[in-house]
């Protein structure tokens, strides 16, 4: 047994080197000094973060990333709640057709959903605007809310929910004051992982997006075609660091659920 | 009454209650009157309706069939939060996110009265059950006993005409629970509120009720007072669950000398007037029932017209402090079980020796026989068995 752990160990890093390596790469070059996408940097230097936040483009395409990300989490949380509601405390024919139908989005490749969301919002005249893009990423989020709440839920003891309306709370009063603060940290995490979504996603935004709508992975994905200039890693590494962020938040957030249970 | 006290107790009535889940009939044409400040207790064993009855009442569960009034008003189709009961759950079901004082607080917060009155109101209730102080305490701060203190307050603080029980004292351990059986009929008689709990413990049913329902199988089999199920039990059924007796089963026979229980080994006496309480005829199957307080056991024989008397052999003494038990064996699996009383005249037969036991006749309980009515777990003396080996 503890003759195999330094084995152990070093597989472990080994792993843990071979997952975040990439991000590493682009975080340092995205202070380089050179004016390439060029590793290992020459020298170190910030104007590549001066230049990002100069430039109108990668601005606008912060504020569209930001303004998709909040929407887009908080219809698919209000949503996904409901669904989990019905889905845990529902009794309906046809259930695990509904979940597997809610799950979907996780299971089909993004360049097909991205491919029938383009040709649907297409149809009905919304493409390349903003609504289209809130409703497909609510789409995507969505499933991360139903999952996360749904756990919540089967953890939650009915009987509490029933002491309340014995008390004289009605179903919403219940839901507001009993339920809901009891599944917070599943709603929690479950629009975390929904923003996130958004944020980074790439593939159903570009099919989405129009030069004058562009959320920032796109703009990265633009930039990297087109030249090498090293603002992208600086951009690369801005979204990575608001994800690690979240993702920080939402262990904070669990531990502090698993204090109080 | 204390300002705690409810406005107006409720008269509760059951019609009817039928409810079936699945196969299963789980409630089997259930009524009963509670008056108004009157504590009944449901009792029985686990699936025999009684949880399903509260349910019902509570309005968790819509009976199938049958009505439920609360002051003579049919609440039977209202929804559970516009029943305005008070309830208190096995497990507490308290708010775990909201303090001892917040959960108390919730039922007035729901009623939206103001500010002032909800404190005024939530400090008396927690005074009440003596857990004034542990107001800003969180349920998982409590001990078990705190907790459903906490339910029980909570389910009072609202002023409800009528509080329900399921199980309460389940979790707690045996000192705790004679704790609180006292604590909560005290608090039911001072808010004068009316009170349905349920237990399947029969020593709490005793200690707490004004009134008892025995459930058997989702039906009453009977209500009365702990007395009346004690001294009188109308079935079988109550009388083998309502604490220990010897049971004899045989067909009720009469002649010059009286009335009598016969079977293939023996007839043992019985009083005439018992006979005719029941309205039993000759021929017709019956049991005899006698708690083992009622009877005597000497090593002589014994003699007497107003006692029945049998000759068995003692198997077993067991000492226990404040009585002796002893196991008579009558033959042919018939058992009498006696119970002697420390310090009462007797002469201490030993293990072994042949001896008579007697009771007087008004004591030997006689009840209908149904066939159909197996012996419940924990009867203490097994029944007589139909095929008998001949007497000898």
């Amino acid at each position: 047994m503890s003759r195999s752990l330094p084995l152990k160990a070093s597989f472990v890093g080994l792993v843990g080197l071979f997952l975040v390596a990439p991000t590493v790469v682009v975080v340092i070059i995205s202070f380089t000094s050179a004016t390439v996408l060029s590793f290992p940097p020459p020298g170190l230097d910030t104007r590549w973060y001066a230049k990002f936040f100069a430039d109108a483009q990668w601005t606008n395409a912060t504020v569209t990333s930001f303004v998709v990300g909040v929407l887009s989490m908080a219809l698919a949380t209000t949503l996904g709640t409901l669904a989990a509601l019905g889905l845990v405390r529902g009794r309906f024919p046809g259930r695990a057709v509904v979940v597997a139908l809610i799950l979907s989005p996780l299971i089909v490749p993004s360049v097909v959903v991205a491919l029938g969301m383009y040709i649907f919002y297409v149809r009905v005249g919304l493409a390349g605007t903003l609504p289209a893009l809130v409703l497909a990423h609510t789409a995507l989020g969505f499933p991360f809310v139903v999952v996360n709440v749904a756990a919540s839920l089967r953890t939650l003891d009915e009987t509490v929910e029933q002491a309340a309306r014995g008390l004289g709370a009605g179903p919403l009063y219940t839901f507001f004051r009993v339920t809901l603060p009891l599944i917070l940290p599943g709603v929690v995490a479950g629009a975390l992982f929904a923003f996130i979504t958004s944020w980074d996603e790439v593939v159903v935004a570009l099919f989405l997006s129009t030069p004058l709508m562009q959320t920032l992975p796109v703009v990265i994905w633009a930039q990297v075609k087109n030249d090498v200039d090293p603002t992208v890693a600086a951009a690369s590494t801005l979204v990575s660091a608001l994800s690690l962020l979240i993702l920080c938040s939402w262990l904070l957030v669990r531990s502090r659920a698993g204090v109080r249970a | 009454m204390s300002s705690m006290g409810s406005e107006l107790a409720g008269a509760l009535r059951l019609e009817g209650l039928t409810k079936l889940y699945g196969e299963h009939l789980a409630l089997d044409g259930v009524s009963l009157d509670a008056r108004a400040g009157e504590f009944v207790t449901l009792l029985g064993a686990s699936g025999s309706g009684k949880t399903t009855t509260l349910r019902c009442v509570a309005g968790f569960l819509k009976p199938d069939s049958g009505r439920v009034f609360l002051n003579g008003r049919d609440i039977t189709g209202l929804a559970i939060h516009e029943r305005n009961i008070g309830m208190v759950f096995q497990n507490y079901a308290l708010f775990p996110h909201m303090t001892a004082a917040d959960n108390v607080a919730f039922p007035l917060q729901v009623r939206k009265l103001p500010r002032a009155e909800i404190q005024r109101r939530v400090a008396e209730a927690l005074e009440l059950v003596h857990l004034g102080g542990l107001g800003g305490r969180y349920p998982r701060q409590l001990s078990g006993g705190q907790q459903q203190r906490v339910a029980l307050a909570r389910a009072i603080v609202f002023r409800p005409p009528l509080l329900l029980m399921d199980e309460p004292l389940g979790a707690l351990d045996k000192k705790l629970r004679e704790a609180m059986q006292i604590e909560i009929t005290r608090i039911s008689r001072e808010l004068g509120v009316t009170v349905i709990y349920v237990t399947h413990d029969q020593e709490e049913a005793l200690a707490m009720s004004d009134r008892i329902a025995v459930y058997h199988q989702g039906r009453i089999e009977q209500l009365g007072t702990g007395e009346e199920l004690y001294e009188h039990p109308a079935t079988l059924f109550v009388a083998s669950f309502m604490g220990e007796s010897s049971i004899f089963r045989g067909r009720l026979e009469r002649d010059l000398s009286g009335a009598y229980l016969a079977n293939e080994r023996r007839r043992i006496p019985v009083a005439e007037a018992a006979c005719a309480r029941l309205g039993l005829r000759p021929g017709q199957p019956a049991a005899l029932v006698v708690r083992p307080e009622r009877v005597r056991v000497r090593g002589a024989a014994e003699r007497n017209g107003a006692s029945a008397s049998v000759r068995g052999v003692l198997r077993e003494v067991v000492y226990l402090g404040s009585a002796r038990k002893y196991l008579v064996d009558l033959g042919g699996e018939q058992q009498v079980l006696a119970r002697v009383a420390a310090g009462a005249e007797q002469d201490w037969p030993s293990v072994g020796q042949e001896v008579t036991v007697s009771w007087d006749l008004e004591y030997g309980v006689l009840v209908a026989d149904e066939a159909a009515e197996g012996a419940p777990p924990g009867a203490a003396a097994p029944a007589e068995s139909a095929a008998l080996e001949a007497s000898r």
